[in-house]
């Protein structure tokens, strides 16, 4: 089994945790993770743009963004991995960050459909 | 009460958003820091306001600068400031209480402890109100005879003093008019100002 299918068996969301966040409001709950299937995959390729092209400012900045969204959402592994990705770039350690990048990527494998199983969860 | 949220990360601001709504709060939403000191430095502006600190534009202790430095030249009332941070770093807590915030959260927030914060700011802008209350009670029973309530002898000469050194320098005269007014009703503001104009 490779590492990547591995990460995405198991559970990042941790629900019971997303839930008191919200004071059990599920209907609070169920906005904040479309919201959130929206913007990610928007952060992400902006992000995945601005590694590439070595923008350390720009990288910085969007993985600020995705690390408050990521612990908003109670995903604290995901959270950790870019929240490393933006130490590295506000250190504009050029050569680290793309290896960053990398592993925050395969983090966050397969997050989107286990948030769609998430959603059918709290909608029963 | 109304509050001020200032928040660029959309998923974050409708978070506080809606918790402050469901804890009775009357919400304001920005996502930069220019559009959050426009509202706070309005003379009818939110009186709480929680900033986010990485924000564009102005960050959230570029915010709180502004509005204290708008506060020290007009006399508006206090702006209680609550900070969020992204994690407990003893530096950024120093930098952001002392760019003039009352207080700090970590984000991702507990509910619980972001309404208890919120309410000690309610607490200290309540007193904060009482003492503006007794203040120009003061300032009032300083300047006014208690009888009458008209201008004390006190604030009359301060401001014939005023006046006179006033038409010194601008070469002009002053003119004083000392009458006594016992509930004359024919002594309406157009009959005393056609007699000084006269």
């Amino acid at each position: 089994m490779d590492k990547a299918h591995s990460v995405s068996q198991a559970s990042r969301i941790n629900l019971p945790e997303l839930l008191s966040r919200v004071d059990n409001d599920r209907e609070l709950l169920l906005d904040l993770l479309t919201l959130f299937k929206e913007e990610f995959p928007r952060l992400l390729e902006t992000l995945h743009d601005a590694v590439a092209v070595q923008d350390m400012k720009q990288t910085a900045m969007v993985s600020h963004t995705l690390k408050g969204m990521l612990l908003n959402m109670a995903i604290p592994r995901a959270a950790e991995a870019v929240a490393l990705l933006e130490r590295l770039a506000q250190e504009e350690t050029k050569t680290s960050v793309p290896k960053a990048f990398a592993a925050f990527e395969m983090e966050v494998q397969g997050l989107l459909p286990e948030m769609e199983t998430c959603m059918g969860e709290v909608s029963r | 009460m109304r509050i001020l949220i200032a928040d660029d990360e959309g998923l974050s601001r409708q978070l506080l958003e809606r918790t402050l709504e469901r804890a009775g709060y009357e919400v304001m939403a920005v996502e930069n820091g220019r559009l959050a000191v426009e509202q706070l430095n309005r003379p009818d502006g939110p009186r709480l306001a929680l900033l986010d600190w990485v924000m564009p534009e102005l960050d959230g202790p570029g915010v709180c600068r502004a509005v204290r430095r708008q506060q020290e030249q007009r006399e508006y009332s206090y702006v209680y400031i609550v900070l969020l941070i992204s994690k407990e770093s003893k530096e950024d807590i120093v930098t952001g209480l002392e760019s003039g915030a009352d207080d700090y959260l970590t984000k991702p927030f507990d509910v619980d402890e972001l309404k208890a914060r919120l309410r000690t700011g309610e607490r200290i802008l309540h007193l904060e109100g009482r003492l503006v209350e007794a203040r120009e009670m003061m300032r009032f029973k300083a300047t006014h005879d208690a009888l009458t309530s008209i201008w004390n002898r006190g604030v009359i000469v301060d401001l014939l003093g005023r006046e006179l050194a006033r038409s010194q320098r601008e070469s002009g005269c002053t003119i004083v008019l000392l009458t006594s007014i016992i509930s004359s009703p024919s002594m309406t503001p157009t009959v005393i100002s056609s007699a000084m104009k006269s």
